[in-house]
């Protein structure tokens, strides 16, 4: 009989993505409120099914109580976070607050097959982030006078985080990634995209003359270097390819498109050829099985995981993704897509596409030029970071080290993603306001 | 994008005064569509690389050998699939008591011990070659659904086996007693219709007596000698010179001729012919028809070995075969530096030349095929459980190592052997055969190695065979009526 069900479940469960990634685009057709909230609804339905059945799965396999305990307590979270944050904010967009629901239940299914102790603790992590994060749209729409004036300090906050990094940082596979301020690991270039953006946002609102974009650009370049000398070349391709777009869309010009990624293949070039760590990271790309026991391991492994899983996955508990080295940061999403199938992997990847382009929907709304900026900037970072995730862990990028927000287990990585979202969120609330002052 | 368009002309000045900030003149949001498309396009190349991947790719990628952990998780949850040949014949299959214990039946016991192989203790033969396709089920996804539901394992893909049971048959029957390898093939496509090697054993045993078998270290049971057997080729080497011997002197070869008195001074040592037997005075076709050693050794000693040895790699020697099974490759070691003695021993056979039976099958099937030898190949085909095909092969290449009117020159001098000379004991009334025998001397006190090689019917071939007999005597006596009883089962 459990037999039958842990079956069952698993085909409802890529049925229930199926229909959980439609809902998140006929969304987009709706017009009215009304409409939204009613599609909304069922996404909601559908979250926490699935997050139901993922669960069901771990119990039935593993015959553990504890697994019931944990997902009373992660359905307690997410009931609150569905249902009490749209109290709060009224006008937040629920959309954005149930699929950064969803990403984090399918995380928090995967780590706890991986991992219970270390889902645990992402849990724990997750409930710190989201009420950290709590004021943050609060902040966006008070606060506005007061965020355009701190551009050199963001700036300055910046780039001396990613110099400490540089200079204190702890070693974690061959890269300085993180640092241990009063015990706890951070991986600053986590929070430094935000305040990245913002600082590049503050700069370009002034004027997009050829001397600010010229200023903008190299205290930006001296972001990218510094990354790239801590071997953070995931977070280093994140805000380069941000800044490319962001110039192109502040300045309107495609000349400095095409200078930028000029600049960029000279500069990846010049990187190649310095930097011993790109060069293994590329012969580890073009072709991992030459040194598939070395530096091609870890992508042969996810490609293993990836190409067993074939399109219906082998259920929870039925593959080997525990093969794949660290399988619940970089490389969680061969994980899902081993045991649960690339259809729901697919799935996973449109709704990261769904929560990408309602940021970029919301950043067509900003009047102003530093808000519009801002939110284009985060929308940006974010989609080049799944991007640059899924591209690597699938081998069509080089894997450069970076986590899948909301999905991937890691504390920075968590607060980051609830900052940017709640940014986000605070620029929707805004403009909502503003929509209704106007009415 | 309908929303898009509404916000850019509904810009109203009432908000600009209430932030108060510098705002653009024109919104850029048509930048910001552009980078929405950029996006939107990324994100699909990423959808559709996976899918490529999955379709194209991961079957390769996951049959790696240090992914072995999952190939063999998958193995658990699918019965292996069966062995069959193209008449739908079972040569290995998995059978389930009351139990669900399962086990691994063939039942043809010994017959394809070497071929099919055994996965009971490792894995050999095609149940190692087509491992991949035996533990893999393509049946319909419903299909699949419903064994996992119904908690039952998935079957496995059967494989298709070019081997025909019935000829192998009538083979093993012919080789009781010898101890040897035969290599059956059809020359156009290069299927392996039959192969053996003795002694043998039955794989339904092979946990029970593998012990016994490898505590002597003097048997053979368990190799496959028809591909992995290195033997001196003998006087069917006979073959390549004279083909040499024609290219070097293609107008004057026909004139060659040759006084035979039983032995001849060659490289410092008296080479015989077998018997000692006076042939008299021969031109090239007969010297083959009669095996005449002087002949071969006075036309031998006149070729250039450079272009000698060129001939035999393109026939196949010094390199491994492209084969699904294990196979050792043919040597040729004549070169431009070798001594006078080692040149004479070569061109009739001797020397350092070494032979698998399958690569002198190869090479008559190419003489029978108009010159073009096709690889050989035993898997012809993958299918379902429920025998949809999935997958056919054919032979992995094929190469032109004569002309075709080599081919046929040396192919009407093999129908000489079997009507005028060693060969007799293959022929026969209701077609013509084409051979050429070998006696191998291997050390001077055994017997020799009887060697046959032929193919039939001569007007349109649909059979080559290569026979090696250990220790047996003349090629022609004892491999004879061998290959006699498989071209009449082809040529009825």
């Amino acid at each position: 009989m459990n037999h039958l069900i842990v079956e069952l479940s698993k085909y409802l469960l890529i049925v229930m993505m199926i229909c959980y990634v439609f809902c998140n685009f006929y969304y987009f057709s709706k017009k009215t409120e009304r409409g939204r909230n009613y599609v909304v609804n069922l996404q909601i339905f559908f979250m926490l099914f699935i997050h139901f059945l993922g669960f069901l799965i771990l119990y039935l396999n593993t015959e553990n109580l504890l697994m019931l305990l944990f997902y009373a307590m992660q359905l307690a979270f997410f009931v609150a976070y569905l249902f009490i944050y749209p109290e709060i904010y009224r006008r937040a967009n629920r959309q954005l607050v149930v699929n950064s629901a969803l990403l984090m239940a399918v995380g928090l299914i995967m780590q706890t097959r991986l991992e219970g102790e270390l889902a645990f603790r992402q849990l724990i992590l997750i409930l710190v982030a989201a009420g950290a994060s709590l004021l943050i749209p609060l902040v966006i729409s008070h606060g506005k006078q007061v965020l355009y004036r701190c551009t050199w300090l963001y700036g300055a906050a910046g780039l001396l985080a990613l110099c400490v990094v540089f200079v204190g940082g702890d070693v974690e596979y061959g890269a300085k990634l993180s640092v241990k301020i009063g015990g706890i690991s951070m991986q600053l270039s986590e929070f430094v995209k935000i305040t990245y953006v913002f600082f590049v946002a503050g700069m370009l609102q002034k004027s997009q003359s050829f001397g600010r974009v010229f200023l903008t650009s190299v205290v930006a370049a001296a972001h990218v270097l510094l990354l790239v000398l801590s071997k953070d070349l995931g977070a280093a391709l994140i805000f380069y390819v941000a800044y490319v777009l962001i110039i192109y869309v502040a300045t309107e010009k495609l000349r400095y498109v095409t200078a930028g990624v000029g600049m960029g293949v000279f500069a990846s070039v010049a990187a190649w050829q310095l930097f011993g760590h790109v060069q293994v990271r590329v012969a580890a790309w073009l072709d991992p099985w030459a040194d598939i026991t070395g530096s091609g391991w870890q992508i042969a492994q996810s490609l293993f995981a990836v190409g067993s899983g074939k399109w219906l996955g082998s259920g929870l508990y039925q593959g080997m993704p525990y093969k794949i080295p660290v399988p619940s940061k970089d490389f969680i999403f061969s994980a899902i897509a081993e045991e649960m199938g690339a259809i729901f992997a697919i799935g996973m990847i449109l709704v990261c596409l769904g929560t990408l382009i309602s940021f970029l929907w919301i950043s067509t709304w900003m009047k102003q030029v530093f808000l519009k900026i801002v939110a284009f900037g985060l929308a940006a970072v974010y989609g080049v970071q799944v991007f640059l995730n899924i591209g690597g862990v699938l081998k069509l990028l080089p894997s450069t080290g970076i986590t899948l927000p909301f999905v991937s287990y890691g504390g920075s990585s968590v607060l980051s993603t609830f900052i940017l979202f709640g940014v986000m969120q605070g620029l929707y609330i805004m403009k909502q306001k503003e929509d209704e002052k106007v009415e | 994008m309908k929303r898009l368009s509404r916000s850019r002309s509904g810009n109203s000045n009432k908000k600009k005064r209430n932030v108060g900030k510098r705002k653009y003149g024109r919104s850029p949001n048509r930048q910001i569509l552009h980078a929405t498309y950029l996006f939107v396009l990324m994100f699909c190349v990423l959808i559709g690389y996976y899918g490529y991947f999955l379709v194209a790719k991961s079957d390769e990628v996951v049959h790696n050998p240090y992914n072995v952990a999952r190939i063999e998780k998958e193995a658990e949850r699918v019965m292996r699939g069966s062995i069959l040949s193209e008449q739908g014949d079972v040569l290995a299959m998995t059978r389930r008591d009351e139990e669900g214990e399962e086990s691994r039946y063939y039942p043809y016991g010994n017959l394809f011990a070497h071929t099919v192989g055994y996965s009971t203790r490792g894995t050999t033969g095609v149940e190692s070659a087509a491992n991949g396709h035996l533990v893999h089920c393509s049946s319909t996804v419903l299909d699949q659904i419903y064994n996992e539901l119904m908690g039952q394992k998935n079957e496995g893909d059967n494989v298709i086996v070019t081997l025909d049971p019935e000829l192998q048959q009538i083979l093993d029957e012919a080789m009781e007693g010898y101890t040897g390898a035969a290599v059956v093939l059809e020359p156009s496509t290069g299927k392996v219709l039959a192969m053996t090697s003795t002694p043998d054993f039955d794989p339904n045993f092979i946990n029970e007596t593998y012990e016994v078998i490898i505590a002597d270290d003097s048997n053979t049971n368990l190799l496959n000698k028809a591909a992995q057997g290195l033997y001196s080729p003998g006087s069917t080497f006979k073959l390549l010179t004279l083909l040499e011997y024609i290219r070097e002197h293609p107008i004057t070869w026909e004139n060659f001729s040759y006084q035979c008195n039983g032995s001849i001074r060659a490289g410092g040592v008296d080479v015989s012919c077998s018997g000692g037997t006076a042939h008299g005075t021969v031109d090239a076709k007969r010297a083959l028809e009669l095996s005449c050693n002087g002949a071969f050794i006075e036309m031998g000693m006149t070729l250039d070995k450079k272009a000698f040895a060129e001939t035999c790699e393109l026939a196949g020697f010094n390199k491994p075969l492209s084969f699904e099974l294990p196979s050792r490759a043919s040597s040729f070691k004549l070169s431009w530096i070798s001594s006078d003695f080692d040149t004479a021993q070569t061109v009739f056979g001797q020397g350092e030349t070494e032979v698998t039976p399958l690569h002198n099958a190869m090479i008559t099937a190419a003489i029978a095929n108009g010159g073009v030898m096709c690889s050989p190949y035993i898997i012809s085909g993958v299918e379902t459980a429920q025998g949809e095909e999935l997958e056919q092969f054919a032979s992995p290449g094929s190469v032109r190592i004569m002309t075709e009117e080599e081919a046929a020159l040396i192919g009407s001098m093999m129908e000489g052997v079997v009507n005028n000379g060693t060969g007799g004991s293959v022929k026969s009334d209701s077609y013509q055969a084409a051979a050429k025998t070998g006696s191998a001397e291997f050390d001077s006190e055994s017997e020799t190695h009887a060697w046959l090689v032929g193919y039939a019917p001569a007007d349109r071939p649909s059979v080559a065979v290569s026979i090696v007999l250990e220790k047996a005597g003349s090629g022609g006596d004892n491999a004879g009526p061998i290959a006699k009883k498989i071209f009449d089962a082809k040529c009825r």
